[in-house]
């Protein structure tokens, strides 16, 4: 089964060298019958592939350790569902995962292009079989997951005897990824990064044809809003998981695993955004390549950051062998593969430049046309902040030998006011009219929402300065971070007003049609689902800026030793600890998964309990000196009750309880609710009146 | 050395069938369009821009000349 | 149309001078440094830094209360320069002698470091490492 798996990544890869080969000359002779071989030459690379990923599923489940990666990544114990996720567990396995959404995703969009849109297909598949080709060199020659384990002596495991073999147990799964929300985060980033090669070799394969026909165009619509909406989705499941899983008590803390999905994430929507004025209006051609190209290309540094130890982070790498010469490391052959795919791209850009001129002309710089330029400027310049924070630190220690890292010191400053004009364009933008602007326009349509903004800006600056909590000390010890706190406030407001201003007034046109009132309220959605399914996004936007900002701003932090019997405060809460217990910790791990240590804790608020919190610490088999925490939270619209076993010690009984109070947690995943929401109304096809 | 043969047997097959439409003359890259489809992305596009008439959001000169540059685009 | 790109040009130019204008005070980027490069550098002392190195094995205490630990950080190339480190808060899950340890904070007036954030580096976010079965083996392993 093994070599099947082995067996078929090479012949997929030699099928690559010979599709790229055909599309090349499919795309210089324009004759069918290489493209014919073409596609079919990515069918079978979807194919083999799949059965590659099949038998490595295969192996880890059977817990076949001769496999060196099955025993790095699980064992015996592991739960089976672990089994399977071990599959995107470790650096070669998530590749051929990776590698095989990719196959996936270009056989089907080859299938669904194959009638409308043929005659571009020669040079996107060329790009998608460059991409293809380059992971599958890497599968087959750097990072072999078939790799057969050898023992100590050298011997290869696969020559053991069955009932050696059945000695053997694996390392299996680091324990901070035994969790189901780890389970599904990096899966819902890779369908992101890799769905965005498709626009991309649409998009560069456009181009270079020199289609003049735009049918093409709602294909690589559709597919970079599906790749936006899984990245934005697996970005806020990795929130999640850090929030629950890491015993910090925060949710992001611009580490470069972090900011390598942000960044093509924020290109991405930038791209969405400038996408459909090329749509509508024909204008900003060249951004929209340029935006395409940079998000594809962050994509594959996102996933080689990930991935090749190059960083210094929380989530620490291994580091590279420094035997390896430079240009057979991972790192030289990723960043050539993205050096190749720029020039590629570069290159057509330069040569095609006549067909980016728009030939049409923007009217007006306060028209919506211009309004959505202002916020790709925006958002190029906070990806422009991302990059450089993560890039610098391995430039510099090129350079210099020396390392250095940048934090939230680092990034806050420089991203926090980009933000908020971000917002304010959001809003402004909603309510421009095409091809012109000015004073007039705006009047009739943003005087409740500023109204309402206004308040809410008035009431929370009044609201702080009258606030038994805090004071003016406060503000004066920090006076940027209110500042930005009040101007969130307003601005959320002021756009959240907008947003209800023009779906109160569509749903009127709409029953003044005569509609039923149910039929009305949907009518938006189903009529016009991709600008309302953006204001369904938009609103989940206004959430997490709200979440973040008072989270960032007003979280508190306790901590305190206790016994049973102990009550102790913690902000607004009181926490009575009933008990201090555990599982038998003598067992050993053959037959177990995890032991636990846990404390019983009662939590009031007042004289009203509220809540039974058992936060943990968890000793898995993969790594018994090192347990976990499971934090235990009890979750309320206005406010998290976040609490941690710290410490303990079984001997004396005692424990060490930790706390956060964390304001407006829960409206980060309520954003990424309406963020679903949204994005999948805008995928939905329209309703036809 | 089963899997073996049978991976090489598997692999001639697959480039095999890779292989056979290069067998044959050579023809033209022919796109077929369904009729409709250039009105119907059209009407699309006019139906989310009519949501904008409706919000005075844009003015009935500028959804014309929209709708001309959008019918020019799509008989291309 | 001008105006677009005055106002375009606005944006770069705010972007801009916001971007190297932060680069004062507290967001200045904070450097890693080894206990020998710390000890060398007598400028760097007041600064904040991020201290790198190894959790010397048997120096971990804790108070009897489990809030205070301390524990000393020592190089990774020359185990005979350590700096003792002084930390209150939760422990990471992975804290252990003799491993990579990264500590963010910075000196106080009696020569000891006073942390305000543990990173430790465990083996890998998505990788653990073990060592083959049977003999204690090379520990080399291809996987990057």
């Amino acid at each position: 089964m093994n070599s099947i798996g082995n067996y078929a990544l090479f012949i997929a890869h030699g099928l690559a060298i010979w599709g790229l080969a055909a599309s090349f000359m499919a795309y210089r002779s324009r004759d069918g019958r290489y493209l014919d071989s073409v596609i079919r030459s990515i069918y079978g690379i979807c194919g083999l592939v799949v059965l590659a990923v099949l038998a490595l599923v295969s192996a880890l489940v059977r817990n076949d350790f001769t496999v060196k990666y099955v025993w790095e990544y699980s064992r015996r114990s592991q739960p089976a569902v672990y089994k399977v996720t071990a599959l995107w567990g470790g650096m070669s396995g998530s590749m051929l995962f990776w590698c095989m959404l990719l196959a996936v995703f270009s056989a089907l969009a080859v299938t669904l292009n194959r009638r409308n849109n043929l005659r571009l297909l020669p040079f996107t598949s060329f790009l998608l079989l460059l991409t293809l080709g380059f992971f599958l060199f890497l599968l087959n020659f750097k990072i072999n997951p078939f790799e057969p384990l050898k023992d100590g002596a050298g011997q290869l495991l696969s020559t053991y005897s069955p009932q050696a073999l059945k000695d053997v147990d694996g390392n299996g799964l680091n324990p901070l990824l035994q969790n189901v929300y780890m389970a599904i985060h990096p899966p819902m980033l890779y369908l992101g990064y890799v769905g965005f090669t498709i626009p991309f070799a649409f998009i560069v394969g456009a181009l270079a044809h020199r289609e003049r026909n735009t049918f093409w165009m709602k294909s690589a619509r559709n597919w970079a809003m599906f790749s936006w909406l899984t990245l934005g989705i697996g970005i806020l499941l990795g929130g999640f998981w850090a929030y629950i899983e890491l015993g910090w008590g925060g949710y992001w803390a611009w580490d470069p695993v972090e900011n390598a999905s942000f960044m093509p994430w924020l290109t991405g929507t930038a791209f969405l955004h400038s996408f459909l004025m090329q749509e509508k209006r024909g204008i900003y051609r060249f951004w929209n390549v340029a935006f395409i190209v940079t998000t594809f290309l962050l994509s594959i540094y996102g996933t080689f950051l990930t991935r090749s130890g190059i960083l210094q982070s929380v989530h620490a790498f291994g580091q590279e062998d420094p035997s390896v010469p430079v240009y057979l490391r991972l790192s030289t052959i990723f960043l050539g593969f993205m050096a190749l795919m720029l020039v590629v791209s570069a290159l057509f850009i330069w040569r095609r430049r006549a067909l980016l001129q728009s030939g049409q002309t923007l009217e007006s710089a306060g028209s919506r046309e211009a309004l959505f330029f202002y916020g790709n400027l925006l958002m190029a310049f906070f990806t422009f902040v991302v990059v450089f924070g993560v890039s610098s630190p391995i430039f510099y220690r090129m350079i210099t030998h020396k390392e250095l890292s940048h934090g939230p010191e680092f990034y806050n400053p420089r991203v926090l006011p980009i933000a908020l004009a971000i917002l304010l364009v959001m809003g402004l933008a909603s309510v421009a009219p095409w091809r012109r602007g000015g004073w007039e326009n705006y009047r009739k349509q943003l005087f409740i929402p500023f109204l309402a903004g206004l308040s809410a800006l008035a009431a929370s600056i009044a609201a702080f300065f009258t606030g038994g909590s805090l004071s003016t000390q406060d503000f004066s010890g920090r006076p940027l971070t209110y500042i930005y706190l009040f101007a969130c406030v307003g601005l959320s407001f002021f756009v959240a007003a907008i947003i209800v201003e023009e779906y109160v007034r569509t749903v009127r046109h709409a029953s003044s049609r005569g509609l039923p009132a149910p039929r009305a309220m949907a009518a938006p959605f189903l009529e016009n689902p991709r600008r309302y399914g953006g204001y369904l996004v938009h609103a989940g936007i206004i959430c997490l800026f709200l979440g973040i900002a008072f989270s960032s701003t007003f979280q508190t932090q306790y901590q305190e030793s206790m016994r049973p019997g102990d009550a102790v405060r913690f902000g607004p809460y009181t926490v009575r600890m009933e008990r201090l217990e555990h599982d038998s910790l003598d067992t050993n791990f053959r037959s177990v998964n995890e032991k636990r240590i846990w404390a019983d804790l009662l939590v009031y608020r007042g004289d009203k309990m509220v809540a039974y919190l058992q936060p943990m610490r968890v000793f898995y088999a993969s790594n018994p000196e090192q347990p976990t925490y499971e934090v235990a939270i009890h979750s309320r619209p206005m406010r998290d009750f976040y609490t941690l076993l710290a410490g303990y010690d079984l001997k004396d009984n005692s424990a060490v309880i930790g706390a956060f109070v964390n304001p407006m947690v829960a409206w980060l995943w309520l954003g990424g609710l309406f963020i679903l929401l949204g994005g999948l109304t805008a995928l939905v096809p329209m309703r036809r009146v | 050395m089963l899997a073996t043969l049978v991976s090489l047997a598997g692999a001639l097959l697959i480039f095999i069938w890779v292989l056979a439409p290069m067998f044959g003359p050579p023809r033209e890259i022919v796109q077929t369009r369904p009729t409709g489809e250039a009105e119907a992305a059209v009407s699309k596009s006019m139906q989310e821009l009519r949501t904008d008439l409706d919000l005075d959001k844009i003015h009935q000169d500028d959804l014309d000349h929209i709708k001309a540059f959008l019918e020019d685009e799509s008989s291309k | 149309m001008k105006v677009k790109w005055t106002v375009g040009l606005i944006i770069v130019a705010g972007a801009l001078a916001l971007f190297f204008l932060s680069s004062t005070g507290n967001s200045k980027p904070v450097y890693y440094y080894s206990p020998t490069e710390f000890h060398a550098d007598s400028a760097k002392q007041k600064d904040r830094v991020k201290l790198k190195g190894i959790i010397q094995p048997g120096s971990v205490k804790t108070s009897q209360n489990h809030l205070d630990l301390w524990f000393n950080v020592q190089d990774e190339k020359d185990p005979s320069k350590t700096i003792p480190v002084h930390y209150q808060g939760a422990i990471p899950d992975a804290f252990q002698e003799g491993l990579q340890i990264v500590v963010d904070g910075r000196m106080d007036g009696q020569g000891t470091f006073q942390g305000r954030e543990l990173i430790v580096k465990c083996p890998s976010k998505y990788e653990s490492k073990g060592k083959a079965p049977g003999a204690a083996g090379d520990g080399k392993g291809s996987n990057e």
